[in-house]
Parts: structure tokens; C-alpha cells; sequence
């Protein structure tokens, strides 16, 4: 009896410790086919969807002065049209579209083309490559170990984390003044470590700190890129995007020899050269529907195209709906008469470039145009994709003059903004045909900048007499009086190229510029002045309900509007009313 | 004389309480058949003499006075009997006796000491003949476990919940546990998805494969300390099956055979416009601007009038003339004929045909051995067309005494089935919108209910720009599936000590489920991929056809120019499972009184399940030409440009380890008190150690009061008036595993899609952020029972109350970066109460009526969820969750009448009275809405009345369910089609203005009102989604009504049978109640098309005979 107490006293307990040794072993095993990052191909294959997927286009583009509410009475698109006003009875996108319009808090969505969509896409894009940061440092042995590919891999995702924190800096906070000024600002959280609880709790900082950390991560992602890592370098910070990054960074921290110094390396020095990396207006012959000239404009081959960036954003048909391009501000952007384009009304190579509208509502560049996925086809249901040219030579072309303007060197602006120009002729021998022969779209000239972008005229509605306004973002910043023309005509000239990227937007702030929207039937003027509180977008509702320190003081609470609003659906068939 | 003597004696002694005398007794032991035990064992209690009963049944054996001697035999419940010379002892049979023995299926419990709220169901008493799924069987037979019919095609599973809800967005469904072994599912398809009508809900039911003639009982635990055993996987629940045994002593052949036939579904059920009523609203139509010439020839979809415009233009060379030409006559000729055709969908989609299941098992066993064996066939030719099935099963169990004290069980279960479903793809849920649909429907229910009856069946219409014929495609689009299951078993049972058992069980299982999707070359699924391609007005329309992005402006070309679609899909479940415990009891008698039973079991489990599932796709597969493939480049071409996934492998690990102990005292089985403890880990929340373990517990008391003197005196008093009282008490907590396993990140891999093919890139992306603090879902529990006994236990009753406080279950956070979070941070609330009343009403020799009726209470409210709840979620036909309402709450919008335009109007989000101006993402304000109430009942149950008259017996059972609120099927559109069937409401549709006082059902819009309102839609949505389509979606339904006539076993005897029994059942026969609003939809069901068919009406013959 004994025996057989003792054997089973041993059973079990040979049983029991076994388990016990290997049960967590046992339990070790992944639950699914989920991939741990163990290896350097791993983190830079995770670095490829670590792009943020939130287009900030709509919104930010929503706030500025290129877009009018069409129900307000206003004047046609064309100067050409009989200048009667008129009005209509049209439905918004959505709610949140009013409150944009109206700079409220956008409250009624955090949908995709929402200031909470970009948020926490940003945020999740961040985190992820933290992941990837955290997992390079394990893989390397604390950088022990590093490879030429992990190097550039650090690189990629400290320009990710930069860039990410540096949209949403210019989105949610107010914009760079100087170091001191911008103490003052409310700054954005800026994230280096990795989430792994649901109720982490960060700090906002400042406007300063946070360029600070911005520049820190440029500088060392500047360090190590490289475009080792990369099969399709479009898609990825390569090493020309990555400078053009940095050119745009240091052009709004008003470093501008730094700025020119980037832009350089992506450009050359020899103007002569750039035409043919700038944009090919030739392919556009052949497109007749959005999709084969969102093909074009996105197409990665394409040198202009630095980095492309996929968002879910439905930002094409947003802008088909109460607030479009139309009225003045189509008029100041493309719809006027220049020297550059004398005997058309309107700007050629806007039209060349697909714009899809009337002059009834307004227009949309071919540009922003959709790509569809289809998750079914009977139903169209998908995903819709717009590719954001988040970096072009052109507008780096552009960014480049700007610094050069305020290094004082006009000659060299000039060869720049003359160059830009010279690009938007890039048609082919067809088109060549209809607006170019004849003289009917002359190249620009420094004369012509002298003379046409020296003030404001009636027609000429991208001109200031003079840039004062900028010593409200910096007392020390100055544009001499013979360079005003050319701030202008980069003002002109951004206006139109980063139309319906949403980044007029960061122009308008880092500028200090003043605008005002008019809203509704009774023409309700809602002014933007220049230190507003509001040019710091609200973060969604959700984050100050978690305790986040909201961007605009809690006085500013205004009436929500009951317009009538309505939702637009992922549905392919919306597509072709257009 | 002398023997009453020694009696007196004895007595004399016993009360002096001195045993000295040997008193020689002898006796005959019976089995309960009347025939002689032979073999048993009579021992005297507490030593270890005794001797064995002959062939004639008799012992003879010396009691010491005062002594008890103890009768057993295996399969037979053992008796401690005073002995008395000459007595005759009936041994019962086991079977008859498990009402005594509560079995969890980890260990079998005295009842006594049981202290948790569970319900046994006898298997052969409440089987539904001619239902082949066991677990349709539990609908109205245990209170508080509530069986929702959403869909009756074989192999899809019922929607259970014990006593609700207990998650907000988890399944809620319970364990299934069957001789021990827990069943995985085959797939994981959340409450959602069971009515979701995909092909995968026909492989949800985790035992599909059991044979209902194997099944010995249902023992359905429901409160914490029923379940606590099962720790953190026994949230919602566990019900435990048992299967047959041999039983020692018998040998037996049973067979037996079921013949049913189904009803086909009539239009006189349903409220559907016959071909006049239908031509009527066709007219209006017509005059309103719809079904014109040219915005029909040439649309997506073509019924009676674009089938007549493509009439007119077809040639007809044998004619010589056009098939029709565009006159008024015969304009007016086609018209009539379609007016007076009044189709007959149901007639010609479903089957007049009997379902057949023969099902054989031969028992036996001796005291060392026993065996049961059985085979069955299912052979179901169809009530739909598509959807024959046929099933085997085969079940051995073995069991054998190796020694005196070590005995092995040896089971095996297979089951194959092989069945036809109409080919269905996937419903597909719109991003923005929530709507669902599904594209290629060819459901034939839904079909029969949603197409009108002015068509000709023998035609071909039009469906996605192609040919369609309902038949045609039938027979061409169709779905095999074959499930195999099999499961090996083993079981050691090793007494080394007295009331010491060491068990050890060991299964291994594997199920594996072929789902073959043709759709052959003719098939209207294929010809969508090539309709249109030569015709200018179609082809770019037609999404199927293809427009290379790469060359601008180049014309549609079909991708497949020939040949078909072929879908493979294989889901596997490989499940391991060991447990080993050890059982210790002992009872400590004082005064040769059981005063002190205690019981201990302490284990360890380990359960591995691997899934597996695939799908492969190919196109261009010519179904006439052994199958080849034939594809264009083009195809892949388009397919990386989409983003199609042909083939896609996803594979999943289940590990589990438990460790579990339990201890029960009774003092006298009067008072008993019961702790179990549980430490479950679990490889599902990721390689994070510390979210892994959760420990989880019971504490249970129980007072038995029948079983105190005083009671007993009592009772005896009043002649047993009142005969039985037992208090429960219990407290638990037990958890469930939560569908998120993020205690990690997630990281996995997927392709980054770009417009270029060529761009496109493999990557990882992290799919979930890691959350530390992720744990199990879990759940308190308090339950009272008591249980009753009137009238000698001739009056049963079982009542338990419960609260129950489910937290940390899964719900969102909105944390300061990261918007919506899936985290443990909401909770809910329940209670309810819980009664059965069984009573044997008149019990004579020849006639006895015995009732039984369930009830359960069950109320849920959610207390802490921090989610968005858009206005579409709210008012669609599940319900949603909200915080403070129940789980799953039906909201509507405020219908206010028609405007003069006939046009439906509501209250918008801003308060106003309006047609369109609605605002479906809402989410901030919702006091429009008004609260319905819950989509899931509170109020469930089942009445049965059982007669017996002699040889005869007559079963009535009803079941009934109340307390929820049901949506409308969705009829109402702002532009119909010429093949939509309207239902009979549209009778009393708005015609001219003045209308709206009188009716409100919405006027058909004319082209002309969705001109003027781009938004129409959004108005006949609302009405759809409005306070005037909601019905109470309460009901009592005629469950079943059986008639059994049981042979006198003389007059079989001569033809060898020792049983035979005939039997009738007529099942779901009607609804005694159901909201009238409901016209004919059933109230359980859920018609979301694909593979969904509801209840049938059905009759079945059943034959029982043993050998």
C-alpha cells in the first residue's frame, strides 16, 4: 500500500513538474500567424506601412482662402462672366465641414479627412515606428551591431517620427515665430516611446520644444538615410525627399541658408538641368477620367514626385459639395488674366492638368484625384486612396526661392521662380499647339515678376504692397521693398502648386496672414487674424475627454451650426456623376 | 415463528445497541426488467464478506445484527438494504438514477453536495425527431438557456445564451463540452455571424456531427458555481453531453428510423403581392417615370420590363419578325400574360421529398466489459433546391476492467457529411454607410420572398448584365461542403485506495471542413465577367470588365473571356487534450449515521487546438473541358492592381493549461458548502507572462432541509405534502478569453497596395498596439436557489436567482493620442430568475400526465461603455450597445406621418419634422431616437404535457420567448425595380395626396421626387429603420406535437423485437402568437440570405425497434 502511495506521489509529481517547467513554454506558442520582428528585414519591411494613412488636405485646405461656401452670394469663377452675384442651396459633405469652414472645432467626425482622423493616424504611425526604433536597437544590441541597412533603417523612421510630429505641430499648434515667441505656443506631444497601455498620459510642451525635437530627429535621420533598403524609393523617405524635408523644416524655422543648402542637394545648383526632373505635362494628353490623371500626376517613375504618400481620404469628392474652389477664390488662383497667359482667362496649364469642375461650383485639380481599391465590385465598395505628393521638386523649386528671398538673393529667387515657371509650360507638341504658339503663354521673366507681382491691383489678386505682416510672426523679419515682388509671386505660385494639399494653410500661418470666410445666405464674416487662437486646430474631443490639454483656451466655444449636412459613402458610383 | 422470533431479537438487541447475533438470510435480487440478477454482489456493510447472487438471482449470507448489507452490480445503482429473509431486491439500472449524480463533465458530483444551479435533460425524452441537430433540442426544456433559431440549414448553429448575455461584443455562447472533452469550433463565428446567411456559418456547429440517437443526456450548468470548474472559459455557460454506454448484464440491438416530410413554404404565410396586385404597382411605376425603355434595356439588372425591351429587339430568323414589336397590342399582350402567371417561387424552389435517418447501435456488456456501437446515416434529399445532405456517423464506446481497481475507456466518434448549399459569397459591409449586402444572392428563400410573381420562371432575365434564370443558376452556382470529424479517446481510472480515483483522459480530434464554390462557365456569376464586353452601352458600366489604368482611354476588356469561377475553402481544427485528476472521497459515519461526506478533486488540464483555414480561388476554370484553365494576363494584371487575394492561408494556435481543485463537505447531507479554485493560462493574449494566468474561484453553501429531523417528521405528518427543501447559496468568479490578444503588439504582413502593380511592396504593419494590461473578461455571480418537493416529489419545482456584475469586458477607450482603443474597461450588468415546475399531474396504472414547464427572466444592462453608437448602428434590425440600456438595444426613428407627397417623415437629430434632412453618422445627438427595447428576449421557456394512456402516448410542447423588439424586413426604397415583389402593405400605399390621413405606408416616388431630392433615399431608409416598422418579436410557438404508440413487448416478443415503438411528430407547426405586424416572418429567424433558410414545417415518422 505504501508502494503505491509513493509511485503515485512520484507520478504526479514527474507530471506536475514537467507541466510546471514547460507550461510556459507551452503557453509560448503565438496564438496566429502574427510576425514577430526579429530581424533587420523584418523592421524595414515594417517601416514600409509605417506611413501615416491621413490626408490633412480637406480640412486644412477647408480653413483657407481657397475655398468659399457656395450658398454665401458670391461673384462667378471668371472675370470674363457677366459680375452678377449668386448663391445656392447646396449640402455640405458633412458637419464637420461646416465647423471647418466656420475654424470651429471639428466635433462631428473623426472620420478620415478629419483634423481626429489625422491625429490618431499620426499617433499610430508614430508608434509604429517606435516599434521599429525599439526593435532596431534589440536587433543591433543597442546599436552594438549595426548594419548599413539598419543604419538607414534608423534613418527612414527618424524622419517618419519627424515628419509625423512636424504635420502635426503645423496642424494643431500655432505656427513657428521664433524660439522665444513660440515658448508661449502650445506644442503637440511628441512621442518616442513605445504604447503599451490604453491610458498613457503626455504632455503638450511647446511650439519650441517641440521644433526642437523635430530638428533632432531630422538631423539624425539626415545622418543615416540612405537609399540601400529601398525597391520602390517612392514610397519611402528616400534620400531627395529626406532633404526636401529638411529644406521645408528649416525654411519654416527660418533657417534659410540651411533651407537653400537642402534644397540644393535634391536640385543641383545649375537651373539649366532641373527642367527635366520638373513635372511632364506630355502624359496628361491621354487622360480623359480622374483615375488616368491621378495616374499621372501620382506616377512614381516621375523625377518631380519625391515621395508619394497613400492616405484613405475621399478629399475628390469632399470638394464636390457646398465649400469647392469656386467664386474669387478659383478666380485668384487660376481664373484671372496674366502676362504669363495673356490671351487665355485662365491659367493653361491648370486646365491641361485635369480640372474637374464647372465654372458654376467651382474646380478640383486632377492631382487629389482618387484611386479606388475595390473590396467588391458589384456593390463598389472599397477603399479610396489618395496619393499625397507630399514632396515635389517643384514646390521644393519654390520653397528654395523663398529662402532665397530672404538671404537677399533675388537674383538667384528669380532664376528659381523663372524656372517654376518655365516647367508649367512642359507640354507636349499637341498642347504646345493650342496655348503656347503664338505667344499666347510666354515664359516669365524677372521683368515680368517686377511688373506684374510688384503690388496689389484689382486683377491681381495674390499681391501685397508690402510683406510687413511677417514682423508679427518675428519682429527681426524683414522683405526689403525690392524683394516684395517676389514674396508675392512665391505666394502665387505656392498658392497654386499646393492647391488642395492643405498646405496654404501652414502658409497662411507661418505668414501671419489675416483672411475671413463668408458663411451662408447672409454672407456671415468669420475673420481669421493673424495670432488667432484658432489657427491651432482643436484636437478631437476624445483626447481632451482623456485629459489632453486642448489647443484653443476653453472660452472659445462657439454655437453649433445646424446646417444641413449630409454624409458621403465610399461608394465608386459618386464618383461618376463627375 | 422462529424467524420472527430472531427479527424481534435482533431488534431487541439493536436497541440495546449490542450486535451479537448472525442472523442466515437469504434472498433473490432482480434487475429492474423482472429478469434474475445474476452475479451481483451482497456485502455486509463495512467488512469484506459477502458472496454473489446465482443464476437464479439468489443469495443466502450471514449478517451479524444490527449489520446492513449492501447490494451491487455494475450498471445498477447500489442498494444498502436492512436484511430480511426471503427478500426480493429490484436493482435499478443506472440510466434511471442520474438524476442523483450531477455530471460536469471534469467530475460526476452526489446531488446532495452539488450546490450550483444546473438542469439535466433526459436526451430520449425531448429529442426532436427529424431534427438532426442535437442543439436545437435545448429550446424550451432548461430554464434560463434561450435557442434562437436564426437559420435552420443543417450544420449552422442556433444562437444559445445561458441566462443572456454575458459580454458586450464577445459570442456569449457556451461551452459545449461532450464526454469530457471541450469541442472546439471549427470556426470562429461571433453572434453576428450566425445569422449572417455566409457559407462558414454552415460548418459553425461544433457538434453537427453527433448523432441525436447517441446522446444519453444534456446536463447545462449555469451559474458560477455550476461552471466554476471550467474557470476562465465558463463565462457564458457549459453545457456537458453524455453519450451512451454499455451497461453490464445487457446486450441489445436498437434501431431506428426517421421519415420526414416537409412542408413547402406557402404565399398564404406571407404577405407577398400576387401578379395583378404586383402589375398594379407597375403600372404606377411606369407612370411615375421609372421602367422607361432606355434607362432599362440596358441596366445592370432587367425583370418583366426590360426583358420586354430586349424583345422587341431580337430577331427572330425563324419568324422572320422581332419577338415583339412596340405596339400597344402587343405591349398589352406581354403584360396580361405576366399579370395572370402568378408564379409560384415557393412551389418550384422547394422540394416535395422525405428526409430520411436510420441510426443503429448494438449494446452489451458483463462485469468486466461493456461496448456500445452505433451507425447512422442522414440522407436529406433537400427542402431547398441545392441543399441535399448527407451524414454518417459512427460511435464506439468501450469500456473495460483491466484489474480490480483499474478500469479503461476506449471511445471513438466519426462523422462525415456531405452537403450542397447555393453558391453565396460573403456579405460585404459598406465602410461608411454600415449597409450590407451581399453580391450574387441566390438564396432560393429569399429569392421566393423578394422576386415577383409576374415573372416567368422558365425565362432568363437579367442580373448584373448577364443572363439569369434562378434554376439555371442553381444548378451552376452551387457549394459542396463535406465536414469530417473525428475524435479518438482514451480514459484511465485507477483506485488505488477506497474513495481514492486517479483519472486520466486523453482525446485527440480533428475536424475538417471542404467548402467547394463552382460556378460554372453559364453561370450568371461567370457571364458577368464578360456581359457587355462588345456593347458600348454596357461596358463601362459593368464593373466586372477591365480597363487597363496603364493605357488611357482603352476600351473594357474581360479579364475571363472564358470559363468559370472556382472557390476552395478549408477550415481545420487539430484539438489535443489531456486532463489528469485525482478524486478522493470519504464519508465518516458516527453512530453508522454518514455524518461527515467530504469530497476533494484537484487537477490539471492541457488542451491544444491548431486551426487552419484556406482559401483558393481560380479563375477561367472550363467546366465543360476537364476543368482547364484558361486566363489572360490581363487577369493577374488586375488582380495585383486591386489587390485581390486568390489564395490566402491564415493559421491559429489555441493553448491552454489549467490547474483546478475543488473541495465539498456535507455534514449529514443536511449542510454542505463547496470551493473550487482554478488558475487558467492561456497562449491567446501573446508571449505577455504576466496577462496570461488568471485565477479564478467559488465558495457555495447548500441546505438540504428535507434532510433535518425535524423536516422528516414533518413530512411524515403530512404525508409527505411537503417532501423535499433545498436552499443554495453561491458566489464566483469565472472569466472568458476575449477576442483581442494584444497584450503584445501585433505585428503582421500585407501588401502595400499601389495603383502600379509594380510598386507594390511586401510589408509588415503593426495591426494592434500592444495594451500591458489586457486580461481575461470576467464575471461575479450570486445565486440563490431552492428547490421544492410537494406531494411525495410528485411536484418538482426548481426556482434560482441571479445577479450577475460582468466587468472588465472589452469595450473602447478613447485614450489622449490613440483614438479608439479595444480595452477592459467596460461592464455590465444582469440578473434574473429562473423556475422549472415538474409535476406529475394524474399518475395511475394505465393513464399518467405529467407537465413540465420552463421560465426564465433574464435582463441585462450595460453600465459602463465608453462607444460611439452612430444612429445607423441603433436603429438597424440587431440593436447595438449603449451604455445604460440592455446588450443589443433597438432604437428607431419617430415616424410622423407621410407629407402630401406621400413621402414618409421623421424627427431628425436637430428635432425637426422632415423627409430626407436625416443625418445617419450621428453620434452626439440621439434623443430623436426613440428606445424599442432589447433585440434579445428576457422572457424565455417551454411548456410540455405529456399523456400516457396505456400503450400510447401524447407529447405537446410549446415554447415561447418575450420582451424583445424586432426590426421589419427592410421593403421600402425610394426607387424599386421591375423585379423587386412587394409586399401587401403596398395596398394600402399613398396614391393621392389626402392619403396621408388614411394610410402610412409610403407612395411609390416618382423619378421626378428623386430629381427633386437627391437625398430621397435617406427618407424611405428612415421609414424603414422608423417606430412604424417595429414589431414585438414575442411569440409562442407549437414547438412539437408527438404521437408514440410503444408495442406490448408479448406480442413483439414473437417476432423476435423485444422494443418497438412507433411515433408522429408534427414540429414548429405554428405560432400561437406572433405581432400580427409580422405577416408571416418568423420571429427567430434572420433572412440575410446566402445559405439561411428558416424553420420548416415539417412531419415526421419514427420507428423504433430492439432487439
Amino acid at each position: 500500500m505504501r508502494m503505491t502511495r509513493g509511485l503515485l506521489c512520484a507520478a504526479f509529481f514527474i507530471l506536475q513538474s514537467s507541466f510546471f517547467v514547460s507550461c510556459n513554454d507551452f503557453l509560448d506558442k503565438e496564438p496566429d500567424d502574427r510576425v514577430e520582428i526579429k530581424t533587420a528585414e523584418q523592421a524595414i519591411m515594417l517601416l514600409t506601412a509605417s506611413y501615416p494613412d491621413a490626408n490633412y488636405g480637406w480640412f486644412c485646405e477647408l480653413m483657407t482662402d481657397n475655398i468659399i461656401d457656395l450658398n454665401s452670394v458670391h461673384l462667378p469663377v471668371s472675370s470674363d462672366a457677366a459680375q452678377n452675384p449668386t448663391h445656392y442651396n447646396l449640402g455640405s459633405s458633412g458637419r464637420q465641414d461646416d465647423e471647418a469652414f466656420r475654424f470651429e472645432p471639428v466635433k462631428s467626425s473623426t472620420s478620415s479627412d478629419t483634423p481626429g482622423g489625422l491625429w490618431s493616424s499620426f499617433y499610430i504611425t508614430i508608434n509604429s515606428v517606435n516599434e521599429v526604433l525599439e526593435a532596431i536597437e534589440r536587433i543591433s544590441d543597442n546599436g552594438r551591431q549595426m548594419t548599413p541597412q539598419l543604419s538607414a533603417a534608423k534613418g527612414e523612421a527618424l524622419l517618419i517620427r519627424s515628419y509625423c510630429h512636424f504635420i502635426l505641430v503645423n496642424v494643431f499648434s500655432q505656427a513657428y515665430k521664433n524660439d522665444e515667441m513660440s515658448k508661449n505656443d502650445i506644442g503637440i506631444p511628441y512621442v518616442t516611446e513605445v504604447i503599451n497601455t490604453v491610458d498613457d498620459t503626455y504632455s503638450r510642451s511647446n511650439v519650441t520644444d517641440t521644433y526642437k525635437k523635430i530638428l533632432a530627429d531630422l538631423e539624425e535621420g539626415l545622418a543615416n538615410i540612405s537609399d540601400i533598403n529601398y525597391e520602390k524609393p517612392k514610397y519611402h523617405f528616400n534620400t531627395n525627399a529626406a532633404h526636401a524635408f529638411a529644406c521645408r523644416v528649416y525654411l519654416f524655422l527660418h533657417q534659410w541658408q540651411k533651407a537653400v543648402e537642402q534644397a540644393d542637394l535634391v536640385l543641383g545648383t545649375d537651373n539649366a538641368q532641373l527642367l527635366p526632373k520638373l513635372f511632364d505635362y506630355a502624359p496628361l494628353d491621354d487622360c480623359s477620367y480622374l483615375s488616368d490623371f491621378a495616374n499621372v500626376w501620382q506616377e512614381p517613375d516621375d523625377f518631380n514626385n519625391l515621395i508619394l504618400i497613400d492616405t484613405y481620404s475621399t478629399i475628390f469628392r469632399k470638394s464636390r459639395y457646398r465649400y469647392e474652389q469656386g467664386g474669387l477664390a478659383a478666380r485668384a488662383i487660376y481664373y484671372h488674366n496674366a502676362p504669363m497667359w495673356r490671351r487665355w482667362v485662365g491659367n493653361p496649364s491648370a486646365f491641361v492638368s485635369g480640372l474637374f469642375g464647372s465654372r458654376d461650383y467651382g474646380f478640383a485639380p486632377g492631382w487629389i484625384g482618387e484611386q479606388f481599391q475595390y473590396t467588391d465590385k458589384v456593390a463598389g465598395i472599397g477603399y479610396a486612396h489618395t496619393f499625397r505628393r507630399e514632396f515635389t521638386a517643384m514646390e521644393l523649386l519654390l520653397e528654395r526661392a523663398e529662402a532665397k528671398i530672404n538671404l537677399g538673393d533675388l537674383a538667384g529667387a528669380s532664376e528659381d521662380l523663372c524656372t517654376y515657371h518655365a516647367s508649367t509650360m512642359n507640354f507636349s507638341d499637341k498642347t504646345r499647339d493650342i496655348y503656347v504658339a503664338n505667344n499666347g503663354m510666354t515664359a516669365l521673366t524677372d521683368e515680368m515678376i517686377n511688373d506684374w507681382f510688384a503690388k496689389n491691383t484689382t486683377s491681381n489678386y495674390n499681391c501685397f504692397d508690402d510683406w510687413e505682416f511677417l514682423k508679427r510672426m518675428n519682429p527681426d523679419w524683414n522683405i526689403p521693398e525690392a524683394a516684395v515682388p517676389y514674396m508675392n509671386c512665391v505666394n502665387y505660385f505656392r498658392r497654386y502648386e499646393t492647391n488642395f494639399t492643405g498646405k496654404r494653410l501652414f502658409d497662411l500661418k507661418r505668414w501671419g496672414m489675416e483672411w475671413s470666410h463668408e458663411y451662408g445666405v447672409d454672407n456671415e464674416v468669420i475673420t481669421m487674424t493673424w495670432n488667432d487662437p484658432r489657427k491651432a486646430i482643436e484636437i478631437p474631443q476624445d483626447a481632451i475627454a482623456a485629459g489632453m490639454e486642448p489647443s484653443q483656451p476653453a472660452s472659445l466655444t462657439t454655437n453649433d451650426s445646424t446646417s444641413i449636412t449630409k454624409p458621403a459613402s465610399f461608394s465608386i458610383d459618386d464618383l461618376r456623376y463627375y | 415463528m422462529k424467524k420472527r422470533l430472531a427479527m424481534l431479537l435482533v431488534g431487541f438487541f439493536l436497541s440495546l445497541g449490542a450486535a451479537l447475533a448472525q442472523n442466515h438470510i437469504s434472498g433473490t435480487v432482480f434487475e429492474d426488467n423482472g429478469e434474475p440478477c445474476i452475479g451481483a454482489t451482497v456485502m455486509i456493510q463495512g467488512t469484506k464478506q459477502g458472496t454473489k447472487t446465482d443464476v437464479n438471482g439468489k443469495f443466502s449470507i450471514s449478517v451479524p445484527s444490527g449489520k446492513k448489507i449492501v447490494i451491487s452490480y455494475i450498471g445498477m445503482v447500489t442498494q444498502t438494504l436492512t436484511p430480511k429473509n426471503g427478500m426480493k431486491v429490484t436493482l435499478k439500472t443506472d440510466a434511471h438514477t442520474v438524476d442523483e449524480v450531477v455530471v460536469t463533465g471534469i467530475q460526476k458530483m452526489d446531488k446532495r453536495l452539488f450546490t450550483g444551479a444546473t438542469t439535466k435533460i433526459d436526451a430520449e425524452q425531448t429529442k426532436l425527431d427529424g431534427v438532426a441537430d442535437v442543439t436545437r433540442a435545448l429550446e424550451g426544456r432548461a430554464a434560463g438557456v434561450s435557442v434562437q433559431n436564426v437559420s435552420s440549414t443543417f450544420g449552422t448553429a442556433p444562437k444559445i445564451r445561458v441566462r443572456g448575455a454575458t459580454s458586450i461584443y464577445g459570442s456569449s455562447s457556451p461551452l459545449w463540452v461532450v464526454d469530457g472533452v471541450i469541442m472546439e469550433d471549427a470556426v470562429n463565428v461571433d453572434a453576428d455571424d450566425l445569422s449572417s446567411g455566409d457559407a462558414t456559418t454552415l460548418i459553425s456547429n461544433a457538434i453537427a456531427g453527433l448523432n441525436a440517437d447517441d446522446i444519453e443526456s444534456f446536463q447545462v450548468l449555469k451559474d458560477g458555481s455550476a461552471t466554476s470548474i471550467y474557470g476562465a472559459r465558463a463565462m457564458s455557460g457549459v453545457v456537458v453531453i453524455t453519450t451512451k454506454k454499455g451497461r453490464a448484464g445487457h446486450s441489445s440491438i436498437n434501431y431506428t428510423g426517421e421519415f420526414t416530410y416537409r412542408l413547402k413554404p406557402s404565399y398564404s404565410d406571407y404577405n407577398i403581392s400576387n401578379s395583378q396586385e404586383q402589375m398594379g404597382i407597375y403600372k404606377e411605376m411606369e407612370a411615375k417615370g421609372w421602367l422607361e425603355f432606355s434607362q432599362v434595356a440596358n441596366a445592370s439588372s432587367a425583370a418583366l420590363y426590360g426583358k420586354m425591351y430586349g424583345l422587341m429587339d431580337t430577331y427572330n430568323p425563324t419568324k422572320g419578325d422581332f419577338e415583339l414589336h412596340y405596339t400597344d397590342a402587343d405591349i398589352a399582350r406581354y403584360m396580361q400574360e405576366a399579370e395572370y402567371r402568378n408564379t409560384d417561387w415557393f412551389d418550384l424552389l422547394f422540394n416535395n421529398n422525405i428526409m430520411q435517418t436510420h441510426s443503429i447501435s448494438v449494446s452489451s456488456g458483463t462485469d468486466r466489459s461493456s461496448m456500445y456501437a452505433s451507425l447512422s446515416a442522414m440522407v436529406d434529399p433537400g427542402w431547398t433546391k441545392d441543399s441535399k445532405v448527407q451524414r454518417y456517423t459512427a460511435n464506439i464506446n468501450a469500456s473495460y476492467k483491466l484489474s480490480k481497481n483499474l478500469t479503461a475507456t476506449l471511445r471513438t466518434n466519426g462523422s462525415y457529411r456531405d452537403q450542397t448549399a447555393p453558391g453565396t459569397l460573403n456579405q460585404s459591409t459598406d465602410v461608411v454607410s454600415g449597409a450590407v449586402s451581399r453580391s450574387f444572392d441566390i438564396n432560393p428563400f429569399s429569392y421566393a420572398l423578394n422576386t415577383s410573381r409576374t415573372l416567368d420562371p422558365y425565362q432568363m432575365y437579367t442580373r448584373n448584365y448577364a443572363p439569369f434564370s434562378i434554376f439555371h443558376e442553381l444548378d451552376n452556382n452551387y457549394i459542396d461542403i463535406n465536414v469530417m470529424d473525428l475524435k479518438f479517446q482514451g480514459e484511465l481510472e485507477w483506485k488505488p485506495l477506497r474513495g481514492l480515483s486517479v483519472n486520466v483522459l486523453g482525446s485527440y480530434r480533428v475536424n475538417r471542413s471542404a467548402r467547394d464554390h463552382s460556378i460554372t462557365d453559364s453561370s450568371n456569376q461567370a457571364e458577368a465577367y464578360r456581359a457587355g464586353v462588345d456593347n458600348p452601352n454596357i461596358m463601362y458600366s459593368n464593373p466586372y470588365l477591365y480597363s487597363d489604368p496603364d493605357k488611357p482611354n482603352s476600351l473594357p476588356i474581360s479579364v475571363m473571356p472564358s470559363g468559370g469561377i472556382f472557390i476552395e475553402n478549408l477550415n481545420q481544427v487539430k484539438q489535443l487534450d489531456f486532463r489528469g485528476t485525482i478524486n478522493y472521497n470519504h464519508v465518516w459515519s458516527v453512530n453508522d449515521v454518514e455524518t461527515h461526506i467530504f469530497s476533494a478533486l484537484a487537477g490539471m488540464e492541457a488542451n491544444r487546438a491548431d486551426y487552419d483555414a484556406r482559401e483558393h480561388q481560380d479563375y477561367g476554370v472550363n467546366y465543360n473541358m476537364n476543368r482547364i484553365v484558361t486566363i489572360t494576363p490581363d487577369f493577374y494584371k488586375q488582380a495585383k492592381e486591386e489587390g485581390t487575394e486568390l489564395t490566402s492561408f491564415s493559421r491559429s494556435w489555441n493553448r491552454r493549461l489549467a490547474y483546478f481543485g475543488n473541495v465539498n463537505y456535507s455534514y449529514k447531507g443536511r449542510y454542505s458548502t463547496n470551493f473550487t479554485a482554478r488558475y487558467d493560462g492561456s497562449n491567446q493574449l501573446g508571449k505577455s507572462r504576466q496577462s496570461r494566468w488568471l485565477p479564478t474561484w467559488n465558495v457555495s453553501a447548500s441546505w438540504n432541509a428535507h434532510e433535518e429531523p425535524f423536516f422528516k417528521r414533518w413530512a411524515e405528518n403530512t404525508n409527505q405534502a411537503f417532501s423535499h427543501a433545498t436552499l443554495r447559496l453561491s458566489y464566483s468568479l469565472v472569466g472568458e478569453q476575449t477576442a483581442a490578444s494584444n497584450a503584445k503588439p501585433i505585428f503582421r504582413s500585407t501588401n502595400m497596395w499601389r495603383p502600379q502593380g509594380d510598386q507594390q511592396e511586401l510589408a509588415l504593419y503593426q495591426s494592434s498596439l500592444g495594451n500591458k494590461d489586457l486580461t481575461y473578461e470576467k464575471k461575479h455571480e450570486f445565486n440563490v436557489g431552492v428547490d421544492l418537493g410537494f406531494l411525495d416529489n410528485r411536484i418538482n419545482v426548481v426556482t434560482d436567482a441571479y445577479w450577475r456584475d460582468n466587468f472588465d469586458l472589452m469595450g473602447y477607450y478613447y485614450g489622449q493620442i490613440i483614438g479608439r482603443q479595444y480595452a477592459n474597461v467596460a461592464s455590465m450588468k444582469s440578473h434574473g430568475v429562473e423556475a422549472t415546475i415538474s409535476s406529475a399531474n394524474i399518475k395511475t396504472k394505465d393513464f399518467q400526465w405529467n407537465t413540465d414547464l420552463t421560465f426564465a427572466y433574464n435582463y441585462t444592462e450595460i453600465t459602463d461603455l465608453l462607444s460611439v453608437s452612430r444612429v445607423i448602428d441603433l436603429v438597424s434590425s440587431s440593436g447595438y450597445a449603449r451604455e445604460g440600456y440592455p446588450h443589443r438595444a433597438l432604437f428607431s426613428f419617430q415616424f410622423q406621418g407621410l407629407n402630401d407627397e406621400g413621402i414618409p417623415q421623421v424627427i431628425n437629430e436637430s428635432g425637426d419634422v422632415t423627409t430626407s434632412d436625416i443625418y445617419f453618422q450621428e453620434y452626439e445627438r440621439l434623443d430623436h431616437l426613440k428606445y424599442e427595447g432589447p433585440t434579445e428576449p428576457t422572457y424565455t421557456g417551454g411548456l410540455n404535457n405529456m399523456f400516457r394512456y396505456k400503450n400510447w402516448r401524447l407529447n405537446v410542447f410549446i415554447t415561447y420567448s418575450f420582451g424583445n423588439k424586432l426590426r421589419l424586413d427592410p421593403v421600402f426604397a425610394a426607387s424599386y425595380s421591375d423585379m423587386s415583389a412587394m409586399p401587401k402593405e403596398f395596398k394600402n400605399r399613398w396614391v393621392q395626396p389626402g392619403d396621408e390621413k388614411l394610410t402610412d405606408i409610403p407612395a411609390i416616388a416618382s423619378v421626378r421626387q428623386n430629381n427633386k431630392d437627391y437625398y430621397l433615399s435617406y427618407a424611405y431608409n428612415a421609414y424603414n429603420y422608423s417606430t412604424a416598422r417595429v414589431a414585438d418579436g414575442g411569440f409562442i410557438r407549437m414547438k412539437d406535437i408527438s404521437l408514440t404508440y410503444d408495442f406490448n413487448p408479448q406480442f413483439i416478443s414473437k417476432i423476435g423485437l423485444t422494443t418497438a415503438s412507433l411515433k408522429l411528430d408534427a414540429t414548429n407547426l405554428f405560432l400561437i402568437y406572433a405581432d400580427k405586424k409580422l405577416n408571416g416572418q418568423d420571429p427567430e429567424f434572420v433572412n440575410s440570405g446566402g445559405v439561411a433558410t428558416p424553420l420548416s414545417k415539417q412531419f415526421t415518422f419514427t420507428v423504433r425497434l430492439g432487439i
